[in-house]
């Protein structure tokens, strides 16, 4: 099984730059991020970039736009471009290559994040560290890769579901944007401004409690447990007989 | 008793409403070519599907290489190779890096993966391009990289789903040389085809289907037996002398339509009719037998199942 996932994990790594037009959509989804959150963010927060909310859109949102590019083209792609019936006729067991294709994009997520925080931290050190090394507390640092690992995991589990029932990898890349970006980008004000009651502001001490010992597990157990759903439910789904037929 | 490879018993698939295949019961001889053909939706590539596991049976049930297509389709995946109706290549990978993903799917060291791919690129004439993109090959070199990559793993049992549908004349010839040659080695190629003149040329049994049933099975010759020997007569005077030869035994029918004389005989052999033809007086300038597997293949698709 590990064999087996670590061939089609070589397989999507040879292609992945190689689609048409995906370099210039990586360019334009991951680098251009990268770009911003890497240098742009901590050049002009300095070394309160650390501490304030910029960590967690590289933990979230990055790995999110490579989970969102990446697994469609997975799976979609291979339906899209003729490759999986013959990929299917081969030896490899469903599990190995449905939890192979979900790994690379979780990984390739991760990656992104370690390289884009890496690279912040350099850059927040090298122009604002005159008052010691500036690093982000070991407990908020972990608590971010969990969750950002959770949250890959969770749209990688989506994005399987949404490939298999899109007609082409754009259609499922547009369906998981619009699931992951579109609508909370949308519906998220507009539900902090419905909840308003006076002085009162429900959602707002919800979140405040997120940064409690007990809201972080709260947030973990819950990603936890979608994340684990939509990949069994994809395991379930990530049928032979139901892919060739 | 010919070994078999394959033994399908009343095989059953259906899609819904749609009865894909019905109650296919055939034997595939180990070591030879075997022909699987059918108009489109006749339930070819259903078949290949059920065989490889790909896709249970609705009823019935066969054994590929002494395995059950249900229970253990995964040992059958194991053995077997395939081009299926589409090529299935990473176009945007080189030649050389399609055929070291298949050859590590097969688990294959790294040494013996190079080796294998170079033999059979080598085989198929295309060692010096490996470092090409798949996608950047004609449909013919695409096709013979898919070939390849079917062997790469050494299989006893290839499935061939329609190998050299949409390829020119050179390519198929190039793609047929190359089964026959494969044939030659012993490998048994389970083939379907739309050609019917690579069917007779390559196959030594083949297996007819229509609307998921069968309809004919066995060697080619006795297929065309079947259907007649069609002889076509070009001469002078036949007029007269087709008349006499109306009711030989061995003369099924006889048309006269500009000028030449189409005959459907039992006998593989036109001399006698030839003969009596010349003494009746007719004057023959040619005779060519023109019966071909494609016009028993035609008779069987239009006889009522």
């Amino acid at each position: 099984m590990i064999a087996d996932a670590r061939t089609v994990i070589w397989k999507e790594w040879r292609s992945l730059f190689r689609q048409p037009g995906s370099r210039i959509r990586l360019v334009l989804t991951v680098a251009v991020p990268v770009g911003y959150f890497g240098i742009v963010g901590p050049l002009q927060d300095g070394a309160d970039w650390v501490n304030n909310a910029s960590p967690w859109f590289v933990a979230i949102v990055l790995p999110l736009l490579v989970v969102v590019m990446t697994a469609p083209d997975s799976f979609a792609g291979e339906r899209e471009r003729k490759t999986l019936r013959t990929l299917l006729a081969s030896r490899l067991p469903d599990s190995a290559i449905l939890w192979a294709k979900v790994a690379f994009s979780v990984f390739l997520g991760f990656g992104m994040m370690i390289l884009t925080l890496v690279l912040a931290l350099v850059v927040v050190n090298t122009t604002d560290g005159g008052n010691g090394l500036v690093v982000i507390a070991w407990d908020r640092l972990l608590y971010m890769i969990v969750v950002s690992i959770l949250v890959s995991a969770m749209a990688a589990g989506a994005a399987v579901l949404i490939s298999l029932r899109a007609v082409t990898v754009q259609q499922a890349q547009q369906t998981l944007a619009a699931v992951f970006f579109l609508i909370p980008t949308v519906a998220g004000p507009v539900v902090l401004l419905l909840s308003k009651d006076g002085d009162h502001r429900p959602l707002e001490d919800l979140f405040a409690t997120l940064g409690t010992p007990a809201g972080r597990l709260g947030v973990v157990v819950g990603l936890l447990a979608l994340a684990s759903t939509l990949l069994w439910v994809a395991k379930l789904r990530f049928k032979r007989s139901r892919l060739a037929a | 008793m010919q070994d078999s490879i394959i033994e399908i018993d009343r095989l059953t698939r259906r899609y819904g409403d749609v009865l894909a295949l019905d109650g296919l019961t055939l034997s595939v001889p180990r070591g030879s070519i075997y022909g699987f053909l059918g108009p489109n939706g006749a339930g070819k590539t259903t078949t290949i599907s059920l065989l490889m596991g790909l896709v249970e049976p609705t009823e019935g049930n066969a054994r590929v290489l002494g395995f059950d297509v249900v229970d253990s389709a995964d040992e059958i995946r194991l053995r077997v190779g395939a081009l299926l109706d589409e090529n299935g290549l990473y176009e945007q990978m080189s030649a050389y890096e399609n055929l070291l993903f298949y050859a590590r799917v097969w688990q294959l060291s790294p040494s013996d993966a190079e080796a294998r791919a170079m033999k059979v690129l080598s085989e198929i004439g295309l060692w010096a391009r490996r470092d090409d993109l798949a996608g950047s090959w004609s449909r013919g070199m695409q096709q013979r990289l898919a070939l390849a990559r079917a062997q790469i793993h050494e299989p006893e049992l290839l499935f061939l789903d329609e190998p050299t549908a949409g390829l020119d004349v050179v390519s198929s010839r190039e793609v047929r040389d190359h089964l026959a040659n494969l044939a030659r080695e012993g490998k048994t190629i389970f083939l379907t085809t739309h050609n019917m003149a690579e069917a007779e040329e390559l196959c030594a049994r083949v297996a007819v289907i229509r609307n998921g049933r069968l309809v004919a099975e066995g060697e080619p010759s006795a297929l065309l037996s079947k259907s007649g020997h069609e002889v076509t007569i070009v001469g002078e005077h036949l007029d007269n002398a087709t008349q006499a030869i109306r009711n030989r035994y061995d003369v099924v029918s006889a048309v006269l339509e500009d000028g030449q004389l189409r005959l459907r005989m039992t006998s593989p052999d036109p001399s006698p009719v030839v003969a009596d033809l010349v003494a009746a007086g007719a004057s023959i300038q040619e005779v060519s037998r023109g019966t071909r597997l494609e016009d028993a293949f035609l008779e069987l698709m239009g006889t009522d199942s």
